[in-house]
């Protein structure tokens, strides 16, 4: 995935592959500008081209490959198998449109509903994600919802039409901290009664705890280590990863002071040499200034991914082992 | 409701304004050397005392304002000066119409054509139908409507005699200066699209609309549209008044017998009362257009609220 600017070509994501079981939810962790997104948005053929351009790669869904089809069959699979959810309630909500029309517009185009029809199910949608007096609030505009009502409402668009796999792109970093429990709460429930597989994109590593099945943690576009969540909290292979556990605070250690990561985030026009995490590591290694480390896979069910010259596995946090 | 209270203040306001209006363009217009009974022809005392007294031009000058304002609450104009039998009112319910419908039908032109090459040149950003497009809106913007009315006189008149050169009546007549009054407007109407749409369509919410799977025809014309036209919305006002204006001109090169050429000639002439109407129906016509175009805006984005 390269983005071609004027600047050069940025490539912001790089060989990530990833998978996804039905009713499964897959975190990807990051921080700002490490290609979680962008990922998400090629899943989804969403990147303007041009700047944009898949380089090479593949996405299937469903035994059939996602990047060879044309507008008109990707508007089948957009909306209908695979719904997104974005960050911003705000801003991702039309404002000259009413809620009901917007909720409506999707049903009415993947499930062939009348407008009558389409407009009972709005409601019950609604209903279903929390919003009261429903059969009123659909014909308001978006303006006239709180944040975590958007937000809501987002939810109700992106379940509507029952969805295989659902993006949801920091679906929580807008809201305070009480509504976030909410949604996290609200789209858990939605997985559970609909089967959905979820993608949860976030930088945010108690929402991954609390509830993703597993991780994939990304750095400078490219992926660095993938786990359970459980593996990943209690065994992180990755010094990224390590940086990240310790840089998040946590309820058991109140006290300790929180351990950030040195340095800045990449120049991805200007990725250095070797492992491009090496100028921030602190277990670099005279090799890893030349040598791109692989990705390692180890057996295990299912099977867990670092891509770290070094064996980190005795270490925990502090000193490499 | 909140309509209603929004038009009554609007219309309160309105009075207001032409009133000032009014006071100030009649002390101005007696300030202006010269008077309607000032001609090529010097009159006599005699006729002159009793034209003055017919057209009421004997009494204090604060005795002829009020009664002139007293007309006018009425609707009442007065006779004019130089178009002798005939009423100010007779003049603007005669001229009104026929400018009305240039204008209207010159702004109906603006907006399509604008519209229309604003929305596919945002959408086809960069491309030839873009570069072609906003070539041919800074020409329209760029070159005054009495020389595009010349160039367009000799190509459809002269070399392919499609519409008659001049006069009024026939709906082959309009067409040619409501263009010509028109193509100004749809060049800035096209780039106010143009560029409205652009902005538009890098917002989240034209993302959320694409992730839904609607095709890039509904994302852009029921997504995108409302949002771009709000820049075109409140240029519409000035626009409006500069239709009102920019037809003088035109009327005269079309021989056209709209308001244009009696505004014209009752200022240069000092037909206090000509002026004077036509004046105040241009003020009471662009208030109620700018209304029009606040209430516009309102239904078309729910967040604006109407005061």
């Amino acid at each position: 995935m390269e983005f071609h600017t004027d600047s050069g070509v940025v490539r912001a994501v790089n060989r990530v592959s990833f998978d996804l079981s039905p009713g499964e939810t897959l975190g990807i962790v990051g921080e700002s500008g490490s290609g979680k997104s962008v990922t998400n948005l090629a899943v989804l053929g969403l990147i303007a081209q041009p700047p944009g351009k898949i380089a090479g790669g593949s996405v299937q869904y469903d035994g059939q490959e996602l990047l060879e089809l044309d507008q008109r069959q990707w508007q089948q699979i957009r909306g209908k198998k695979i719904a997104m959810i974005f960050q911003d309630p705000m801003t991702a909500l039309n404002p000259f449109l009413t809620v009901e029309e917007q909720l409506i517009e999707v049903t009415m185009l993947h499930l062939g509903l009348g407008r009558t029809e389409a407009s009972q199910h709005a409601v019950q949608l609604l209903q279903k994600v929390g919003i009261p007096a429903a059969e009123k609030r659909i014909r308001d505009y978006p303006h006239q919802f709180s944040g975590g009502m958007r937000q809501r409402v987002m939810i109700a668009m992106a379940i509507s039409c029952q969805p295989d796999i659902l993006i949801a792109d920091e679906p929580t970093t807008a809201l305070d901290v009480t509504i976030q429990a909410q949604i996290l709460e609200l789209m858990k429930s939605m997985q559970e009664e609909f089967g959905t597989a979820i993608i949860f994109i976030t930088h945010d590593l108690g929402v991954v705890a609390s509830t993703c099945d597993r991780v994939m943690v990304m750095y400078a576009g490219q992926k660095v280590e993938q786990a359970t969540t459980r593996e990943l909290f209690n065994q992180p292979r990755h010094p990224y990863t390590i940086g990240l556990l310790n840089s998040a605070p946590r309820w058991d250690q109140s006290d300790e002071q929180l351990q950030a990561i040195d340095g800045q985030p990449p120049d991805l026009l200007n990725l250095p040499a070797g492992c491009s995490f090496h100028p921030r590591c602190q277990f670099v290694q005279d090799e890893c200034l030349q040598e791109i480390p692989p990705l390692v896979t180890l057996n295990g069910d299912p099977p867990r991914q670092h891509a770290c010259l070094r064996d980190l596995s005795t270490c925990k946090g502090g000193e490499p082992g | 409701m909140q309509v209603l209270m929004f038009l009554l203040k609007r219309f309160g306001w309105m009075i207001v304004t032409v009133w000032i209006v009014f006071t100030i363009s009649f002390f101005l217009m007696r300030h202006i050397p010269g008077g309607p009974l000032n001609g090529e022809r010097v009159l006599s005392e005699a006729v002159r005392a009793r034209l003055e007294a017919r057209y009421n031009l004997d009494a204090p000058l604060s005795e002829q304002y009020f009664t002139h304002l007293w007309n006018t609450m009425r609707l009442d104009f007065g006779p004019s000066f130089k178009l002798q039998d005939y009423t100010v009112n007779e003049v603007l319910a005669q001229g009104l119409p026929v400018s009305a419908a240039l204008g209207i039908l010159g702004m109906v032109f603006a907006i399509s054509i604008g519209m229309t090459s604003g929305v596919i040149s945002a959408v086809r950003r960069n491309s030839v139908y873009d570069y072609s497009f906003m070539l041919l809106a800074t020409l329209g913007i760029a070159i005054p409507n009495f020389v595009l009315a010349a160039m367009l006189i000799v190509i459809f008149v002269f070399n392919l005699q499609m519409f008659p050169a001049a006069g009024w009546g026939d709906l082959n007549q309009i067409i040619l200066p409501a263009f010509c009054l028109g193509a100004p407007f749809a060049g800035y109407i096209a780039r106010l699209t143009r560029t409205g749409m652009l902005e538009v369509l890098g917002n989240d919410y034209i993302r959320t609309a694409y992730a839904k799977g609607l095709s890039p025809r509904t994302v852009v014309l029921k997504h995108g549209l409302r949002g771009a036209l709000l820049p075109v919305v409140s240029y519409l006002g000035p626009a409006i008044a500069g239709i009102l204006t920019g037809s003088l001109v035109l009327e005269r090169i079309f021989v056209i017998p709209g308001m244009g050429s009696h505004f014209i000639e009752a200022a240069i002439q000092r037909d206090y009362t000509l002026a004077m109407g036509a004046l105040l129906t241009y003020t009471v016509l662009l208030f109620v257009m700018n209304t029009m175009v606040d209430l516009a805006y309102s239904i078309i984005d729910p967040r604006v609220k109407l005061e």
